[in-house]
């Protein structure tokens, strides 16, 4: 079974920080240790001249009961003071216990034992836990962040892609957004009519344009809007064109230019191409060749 | 721009961790809190304390070999009205060490001090700072003990027994005369099966333990009679002086050398053991003139 990635993140992180922790805290404890036993070390030295320890080189026995009370009063003021260490043992044999500091005097060699309290404070361990949650937390925010960011990434790649039908006033031209090798130029009536098809069917899209009945007036007056446009910028106007006139023809004109550019975009051509009217009864009053599918998307109008 | 977002946030996941094992290693440090180890001397071998003429800084120093002693004599001495008069501050140092004893008395510290005649002698403290005997605790007897028969005083009898010896050179009972008697037998000390321990108690412990067959000691008629037999026990001194109490005396100071016997006397007779029985007072207190009178 393969572990999610936030899962193998979380124990990464846990495991690191508690080996971290658990090698701080052992290091200081250490350390501590260590200096508790100087200092214990250091009262003991100073105290041992009045301590009735065994010294064999002058035959004296040594009085373990006093040595002994010795012993507690030092431990009572450590543990008054909470110190990690205890004195079990001061004697002048060498002491059985691993944990012990040698005084080495002129004529005797003091051995002091030592219990040494190495406990970790368990408790202060849900510090590691906390700060594994936080990473853990910060690592899924910026997860959804990257995730975020790839779906934008695509959406914006997909857009930039997705062909989109120029259609230019200045030139009177038709192409295809990043294809600027292949155009295709309308004379003024059927560019007019054209664009007055795309705008009306934004309009109006319930609205079906029939073959066997009048140009809408709407229709007709966005193309006269438009003629007026191709006017203003400067183009040759030799008189108002009748658009409602021999539409069959300036439809075929359109789609003669719409199919030189669009054979390679079948998506945007089913969206951009006045539907034809196919087989037996095309001419029935159900077929319409307005632009039912087009969206904004598809076509950018300049000079407009 | 894009790229350089996704990298930002490696970044933001990377540092996060950086700081967080520092973060770790800082309060795992930070938690355990640091050592401040201040001992203090365990025992006090010093005790003071100020008579009601604090104004006067005149300082009576005192000298005994127990804490037990040292804490007796203290109240005692701070509430007489001859100290109190005379000194503003008592003290008491209190100690075993025999370096300690000598430095005390035979540099004339201690204006009081609880020793021995042979140490006077050994010093001539007497001539050298006048130290006068005060109260001396009676004389005594040193017997070697045994627990099944009666030690006999003849060189084969030792040879094979646990001899237990006090560890002190200055006990006479207990390590001097025992010693004495040996070589008096031609034996060699070195052959001999010894055990050193600190005290008289410690030695009577051994014996009834049968950790030793033979203890050298003195003889307590009240205490000894219940642990062991009044027939097994064989003199090898006599009329041994006990400790006793010295005061330094530069002046004709009488009435101190009264008030010091005065309160000796009590403590030595509170304590009630045998070995410091019946006293010998040195000076005449009860009649007027105060004067010393001596061993008799």
């Amino acid at each position: 079974m393969k572990l999610k990635p936030i899962y193998a993140y979380s124990l990464f992180v846990f495991i690191s920080l508690l080996t971290i922790f658990y090698l701080g805290q052992n290091s200081k404890i250490q350390g501590i240790i260590e200096l508790e036993k100087a200092q214990i070390s250091k009262r003991v030295s100073l105290d041992v001249n009045s301590l009735p320890l065994a010294e064999p080189l002058f035959n004296y026995a040594g009085n373990q009961q006093e040595v002994d009370l010795y012993i507690e009063r030092l431990n009572k003021q450590l543990s008054d003071s909470n110190a990690r260490v205890t004195v079990s043992a001061i004697s002048t044999s060498t002491p059985i216990s691993n944990s012990f500091t040698e005084l080495q005097a002129n004529y005797k060699t003091v051995y002091v034992s030592f219990t040494e309290n190495n406990t970790h404070i368990l408790s202060t361990y849900i510090v590691t836990l906390l700060i594994t949650l936080f990473n853990v937390w910060l690592y899924r925010k910026v997860f959804a962040k990257h995730v975020e960011n790839k779906a934008k990434r695509t959406i914006s790649t997909e857009v930039s892609i997705k062909p989109k039908l120029i259609i230019d006033l200045y030139t009177k031209t038709l192409l295809i957004d990043g294809r600027e090798e292949q155009q295709s130029q309308l004379a003024n009536k059927p560019l007019c009519f054209y664009l007055a098809m795309i705008e009306f069917s934004q309009v109006y899209p319930n609205i079906n344009l029939h073959l066997n009945k009048d140009v809408p007036v709407e229709l007709l007056e966005i193309a006269e809007k438009y003629f007026h446009r191709l006017a203003v910028l400067g183009h040759t106007v030799r008189k108002r064109p009748n658009f409602s006139n021999s539409l069959e023809k300036t439809l075929s004109e359109i789609r003669a230019s719409l199919d030189e550019i669009l054979r390679e975009f079948p998506d945007l051509k089913v969206k951009l191409y006045p539907p034809k009217a196919h087989g037996e009864g095309s001419r029935s009053k159900l077929h319409s060749y307005g632009l039912k599918q087009i969206s904004e998307n598809d076509y950018d109008i300049k000079g407009k | 721009m894009l790229k350089k977002y996704k990298l930002s946030l490696k970044t933001i996941l990377f540092s996060s961790l950086i700081v967080s094992t520092w973060l770790a290693w800082l309060l795992s440090q930070a938690v355990v809190s640091s050592s401040h180890l201040v001992l203090q001397p365990v025992q006090n071998h010093k005790y003071e304390c100020e008579t009601t003429s604090s104004e006067n800084r005149a300082v009576f120093r005192v000298k005994v070999p127990t804490d037990y002693l040292a804490k007796q004599v203290l109240p005692a001495l701070c509430q007489n009205d001859v100290i109190k008069r005379q000194y503003g501050h008592v003290e008491v140092f209190w100690g075993g060490s025999l370096a300690e004893q000598i430095e005390f008395f035979g540099k004339g510290i201690a204006d009081l001090i609880l020793s021995k005649d042979s140490i006077l002698q050994a010093l001539r403290a007497d001539a050298t700072h006048n130290y006068m005997p005060i109260i001396g605790y009676s004389s005594y007897s040193a017997f070697f003990i045994s627990n099944k028969e009666k030690p006999k005083l003849e060189k084969a009898y030792f040879l094979d027994k646990k001899i237990g010896l006090l560890d002190y050179p200055t006990s006479r009972s207990g390590h001097i005369l025992p010693k004495k008697a040996f070589k008096s037998l031609d034996l060699d000390i070195a052959n001999l099966d010894i055990v050193y321990v600190s005290s008289h108690s410690a030695l009577r412990e051994k014996l009834a333990n049968n950790e030793v067959d033979i203890i050298a000691s003195y003889w307590n008629d009240k205490k000894d009679e219940t642990l062991f037999s009044h027939n097994y026990i064989t003199p090898i001194g006599e009329n041994i002086t006990g400790s006793r109490w010295y005061l330094k005396l530069s002046e004709e100071n009488t009435d101190l050398a009264c008030a010091v016997q005065s309160v000796t006397k009590e403590i030595a007779q509170s304590e009630g053991t045998a070995y410091f029985d019946s006293l010998h007072e040195f000076w005449q207190c009860n009649s007027i003139p105060y004067k010393f009178i001596g061993e008799n």
